[in-house]
């Protein structure tokens, strides 16, 4: 009796090993310790970038950034709470008429292209800069009797763009929101490729790898799609640019804001790069369940890309 | 060399039976709650900073501890991440005197402050 229960118990205990092995003295190879020695390195590099930015937006005056004058101008304190913009919400039956009543004011205290002033009061978003209330009120009846619809808006400021403040922050939470989940989903679908070479499943190790190269691609395509709209295509207020589009030299946030996604862009471009090597190797039959330590290595680097990304956004997008 | 392969395999096996799929699952849900938790709490700084960055972290955290698979390797991984991670709060920490509290800077000439306004509560520049 004692020697048939005997076998039993040890096929259960063997059974029970075989689902959570054991780990033992983990292999530290060469490659591996030199990716984590490099992605050491990344960490102090996206921290001069991330730490620059939260102790420059820490350091900054209170009256940086204001929803009636462009960027940084000496007006936001000088004129204060005195100075009141206008918000054209609708040109009227004639807008060529409402942009030359405003293209003096946008003369003397921005630089807007003639055709992005055009576009900014066919579209309903055009913010006339800020001045004292007796002009704003006079300039406000002639574009009303032009035909405009026309609201005063009182001087807001703030130290810095908060979020989803469009008459001084462009960027598209929404967007990126996805943008950001599409990386994470690239990352797991890295990490299963690995587990699929590592069982010997070469073909679902490529399918995986080609989804993470999708998907990076993707998110990368989002990216240069938005830096398109911000710089080039769209047309923001005056409280964004003192040119109507958001540029590296438009403010202290803009320059931040494309260091930072620029030289994360910059690696994801990169890890994109390693990730085609590994797939057109693999289809020439290179990696193997016990020969596949370039998967894992370029997996290390594409998974903090991800976890670098994760903290750009939140810093950068949300905060 | 036979210890280290069959090492090397039960590594492997324990790294094949992580739970990436629920670990994805966490990292949507969080995603969703950082959007949210930022829309709905805009205008309170303290809460909004403190709940984001803490989601922030846990996702970091996350990707660390199972996709880069530190929880699988051994304690030489911390001797990497930790110092990094130290030196990384030390230069910020480093620069927030001088960069974000640039007021109270060495240099600022006591003379344009106004006679008649209180002391400043903190300490005089050091010459």
């Amino acid at each position: 009796m004692a020697q048939e229960t005997a076998p039993a118990t040890k096929s259960a205990s063997h059974e029970q090993n075989a689902a959570t092995p054991m780990v033992k003295n983990p292999t530290i190879t060469p490659g591996k310790l030199a990716m984590w020695l490099f992605l050491a390195t990344e960490v102090m590099f996206f921290t001069g970038l991330i730490g620059s930015y939260v102790v420059m937006r820490a350091g900054s005056g209170p009256k940086g950034f204001s929803s009636i004058f462009s960027p940084a101008q000496p007006e936001i304190s000088e004129m204060g709470e005195a100075a009141v913009g206008l918000h054209i919400s609708d040109a009227g039956p004639t807008p060529e008429k409402v942009i030359a009543l405003v293209r003096p004011t946008f003369d003397k205290c921005a630089n807007y292209d003639p055709k992005d002033l055009v576009h900014l009061v066919n579209e309903g978003h055009a913010i006339i800069p800020g001045q004292r209330e007796p002009i704003a009120e006079e300039l406000a009846k002639t574009l009303r009797a032009a035909g405009a619809t026309v609201e005063e808006l009182h001087q807001t400021t703030s130290a810095w763009p908060k979020p989803y403040d469009h008459l001084t922050n462009p960027l598209s939470i929404d967007l990126t929101a996805i943008n950001t989940f599409i990386l994470i989903c690239s990352s797991v679908t890295m990490v299963l490729a690995l587990a699929r070479i590592q069982a010997g499943d070469r073909l679902g190790m490529q399918k995986y790898l080609l989804a993470t190269l999708v998907m990076g691609g993707v998110f990368l395509g989002v990216q240069v799609f938005e830096y398109r709209e911000l710089m080039k295509m769209h047309v923001y207020p005056i409280g964004v640019s003192n040119n109507g589009h958001f540029l590296p030299g438009s403010s202290l946030f803009a320059s931040c804001f494309f260091a930072m996604t620029g030289f994360h862009g910059a690696h994801v471009a990169g890890g994109l790069v390693a990730l085609a090597v590994l797939l057109i190797g693999s289809l020439f039959g290179k990696f193997t369940a016990a020969d596949h330590a370039s998967i894992e290595m370029v997996g290390l680097y594409w998974h903090f890309v991800d976890l670098v990304w994760i903290l750009l956004f939140t810093v950068v997008y949300l905060i | 060399m036979s210890e280290n392969y069959a090492s090397h395999g039960a590594q492997e096996q324990a790294e094949s039976h992580a739970p990436y799929l629920q670990v994805w699952a966490a990292l949507l849900i969080l995603t969703i709650a950082e959007y949210f938790w930022a829309r709905f709490l805009a205008g309170s700084t303290i809460i909004l900073i403190a709940g984001l960055l803490s989601m922030a972290l846990v996702k970091a955290g996350l990707v660390g501890y199972y996709f880069m698979h530190v929880k699988y390797e051994g304690k030489w991984v911390y001797l990497l991440i930790i110092p990094a991670i130290f030196m990384a709060t030390v230069v910020v920490m480093g620069l927030v005197p001088d960069v974000a509290f640039h007021e109270q800077a060495a240099g600022v000439p006591q003379a344009a402050a106004p006679l008649n306004s209180p002391a400043p509560e903190t300490l005089p520049a050091s010459s």
